[in-house]
């Protein structure tokens, strides 16, 4: 027994040489953007109404700042199928994928979007769909291919085909036009769903995607209002006396937690039941409490106090008997929480270097990196995704909207109607 | 004195014994004699001329050899035949009895001669025919000698084939048998290089190069954390162009990680070559274990 073990031994000893292997581990990587090229669609005159599909989807993945898209000028061809694509060529420009589709109208009317994905690093087909839209979506149609081009590349749904909205401000007091809009998550197909002359702040997306809570100084005093965003029928949800402010949605959506001063101007935060309009005071502190955003579970909110002396970020348990525990210590100002969808981080407004920035905060760590690099920037809001923020800054004193990359590497401004615009806030993943 | 008695005694029973002995001896001798005789076997016949036994058949229609065959027999003059004549009536005449008798005597010689002549013919042909046969014989003889030589020829020729074949399948056994050391015992002096090539600074700065390449290569998915593994096998072929990545097993189930390691490990193709060939590995087995 003893002599076969040995003989085993040698047996195996003799045969390792074959299957030897060299082990290395690789703990680092990059977060460079992956080169993709975008060939153009060909083309359905006039049923596709001149989109350009192919530079929607490259512009959403360029946004994300994980992808780089391969300038049209460089393209050697223009293949409209797998089967046309020169995979040897296309990786020799330094492409790790292709995208190629066709845009083709339908005897309904409707036009077929078909898209292929093709991995030349394998030479393998990833994705080949069809997307079938009315002609007015096709934009829609293009955010979707994104959608799942991101899904499939980077591990996490894209949030290309969804929402935000913001408040523009036209004109110079006392002639200034307020709109609530609401645009794609690329800044087109803006839509203005209210239009006062009267300050309109505060926009927060119910958690459906349906309606919209904001704040209107319509009537010349603070009021809190529900809006649906199809429909446009609004409702009067807060108008106590007072100040009525900073509404947020509870992830079931069927509570709104709102800054209320009463009658002696001390703001803290309430949970309004919109139910059955039953109020429940969630902080009672001398200082402001305000700016309250529910943890994804439902389970905390977040929200802004001065009562360290500077603002600062706190967070409220809501089982019973807890108490608010300060959770930003860097820097003397943190203002307007964001909870990230994964509950994991919070991007808020931060004093960095003497210019107001978006910071974002590791809760496990309590480490907060800038993400921003104005010198005006301010309401920060996750993308459903937690990929991107959105945000406001300045640019040669006008108000822009960006959105930046959750690592800060990418910012897209985005094309906005002329005037201010501020408050954007990202819509949540549309059914 | 009851010593010399018995001294006597003894003397005497011993005569008596060793006479008893002898005759015993006699007797038994004699038995066995007479056996002997009677159970001797019969002399062995030895055959006196050697040669080969001919078949009994063959030699049916040929004369005995000359040398059992008698002489011829030499012509003896007959007796005269007595004259009967005489004891006929008539007297025939003397002359004419004489010229009869004459003519009687050179007949029968006449006779003679054409007898011998049938004898000696007979004989010269039995003597050719026994020619022909011991001819024929001697032929045999001869086929059959050549046939066992053939044979044996044959047999040795067979032997050293066959003890030529064994000397060259155990001089091929040996020369495999050689071989395999040999080549045991390079594999064993290539690994012990091999080896020490591997705990080199040479290979140390060669596989730190691979991980730099390959990790410049890795575009990190969002799901890439630490605490995330990915085991990843690749060939190569000298030169460094990567022939085959598979993804053997990751720790979280996600597609975008095992994408991101392929894609990594592929993008980085062609790997640095090695400083010394020697140390080229095909197989490469990657980690994929992403720190912060």
């Amino acid at each position: 027994m003893k002599k076969l073990a040995t003989s085993l031994l040698i047996l195996f000893g003799a045969a390792s040489p074959a299957f030897a292997q060299l082990k290395l581990t690789i703990t680092q990587g990059v977060t460079d953007p992956i080169n993709i090229a975008v060939v153009p669609f060909a083309r359905a005159v006039p049923a596709d109404g001149g989109t350009d599909v192919a530079a929607i989807i490259q512009r959403d993945l360029e946004s994300s700042g994980r992808f780089k898209g391969m300038p049209r000028t460089d393209m050697l061809g223009a293949p409209t199928t797998k089967a046309e694509v020169d995979i040897a060529g296309w990786k020799q420009q330094r492409n790790d994928y292709v995208v190629v589709g066709r845009v083709s109208a339908l005897s309904n009317g409707d036009v077929a979007v078909k898209a292929e994905l093709i991995n030349l690093l394998t030479g393998l087909s990833m994705m080949d769909k069809t997307w079938t839209v009315k002609p007015a979506s096709m934009r829609k149609a293009a955010h979707r291919v994104a959608d799942e081009i991101y899904k499939l590349i980077i591990g996490v749904p894209g949030a290309f085909d969804t929402r935000i909205a913001y408040v523009s401000v036209d004109g110079k007091p006392p002639n200034q036009k307020y709109q609530l809009i609401v645009a794609d998550a690329d800044g087109e197909n803006a839509l203005a769903i209210l239009t006062r002359d009267r300050p309109l702040m505060s926009p927060a997306w119910s958690p459906d995607g349906t309606k919209l809570a904001y704040v209107s100084f319509e009537n010349r005093v603070s009021s809190v209002w529900v809006q649906d965003i199809f429909t446009t029928q609004r409702s009067r949800v807060s108008a106590r006396a007072g100040i009525n402010g900073a509404p947020t949605w509870s992830p079931d959506g069927r509570k709104l937690a709102l800054t209320l001063s009463g009658s002696n101007g001390n703001l803290d935060i309430y949970l309004l039941d919109l139910s059955n309009q039953q109020l429940t005071r969630l902080t009672d502190d001398p200082g402001i409490d305000t700016e309250a955003n529910f943890a994804p579970d439902g389970s905390a909110i977040y929200f802004t106090s001065d009562r360290p002396g500077s603002p600062q970020i706190y967070r409220l348990g809501l089982g019973s008997g807890e108490r608010p525990k300060r959770v930003t210590f860097t820097g003397t100002y943190n203002a307007r929480p964001r909870v990230s969808p994964d509950g994991k981080q919070l991007a808020v407004l931060t004093l960095d270097n003497g210019a107001y920035r978006i910071g974002i905060q590791d809760l496990a760590t309590g480490t907060m990196s800038i993400l921003s690099k104005g010198r005006q920037d301010e309401s920060p809001s996750f993308a459903p995704n937690g990929a991107m923020v959105i945000l406001a800054g300045r640019e040669r004193g006008q108000g822009i909207l960006q959105t930046v990359s959750i690592d800060g590497q990418t910012s897209f401004k985005l094309n906005a109607d002329a005037g201010e615009v501020r408050e954007p806030v990202w819509g949540p993943y549309l059914k | 004195m009851s010593r010399s008695r018995k001294s006597l005694t003894q003397g005497r029973w011993r005569a008596v014994a060793l006479s008893l002995m002898l005759h015993s001896a006699i007797v038994v001798a004699a038995v066995y004699g007479w056996f002997t005789w009677r159970h001797k076997p019969p002399p062995v016949e030895t055959l006196a001329v050697e040669g080969s036994v001919v078949d009994e058949r063959a030699l049916k229609n040929i004369s005995p050899p000359p040398k059992t065959e008698p002489p011829p027999p030499e012509p003896v003059p007959e007796p005269e035949p007595e004259p009967v004549e005489e004891q006929g009536p008539p007297k025939p005449d003397p002359a004419e009895i004489e010229r009869k008798k004459e003519e009687e005597r050179l007949a029968q010689e006449k006779l003679e001669q054409e007898k011998q002549a049938q004898e000696k013919l007979e004989a010269e042909k039995k003597e050719a025919e026994r020619k022909e046969a011991e001819r024929k014989e001697t032929e045999r003889l001869e086929a059959e000698k050549q046939a066992a030589a053939k044979a044996a020829a044959e047999k040795a020729a067979a032997e050293k084939k066959k003890s030529d074949e064994a000397a060259a399948k155990k001089a091929a056994e040996e020369k495999a048998r050689q071989a395999r050391q040999a080549e045991l015992r390079k594999m064993m002096e290539a690994e012990e290089r091999g080896n020490a090539l591997r705990n080199s600074d040479q290979a140390a700065r060669w596989h730190a190069a691979i991980v730099a390449r390959i990790e410049r290569a890795w575009i990190r998915p969002p799901s890439a954390q630490p605490g995330v593994t990915c085991i990843v096998s690749v060939s190569q072929v000298p030169g460094g162009e990567v022939t085959a990545v598979k993804v053997n097993s990751c720790s979280v189930a996600d597609a975008a990680l095992r994408e991101s390691v392929e894609a990594a490990v592929l993008r980085a193709s062609p790997l640095p070559p090695p400083p010394d060939p020697a140390l080229f590995e095909r197989n490469l087995e990657l980690t994929f274990a992403p720190q912060e």
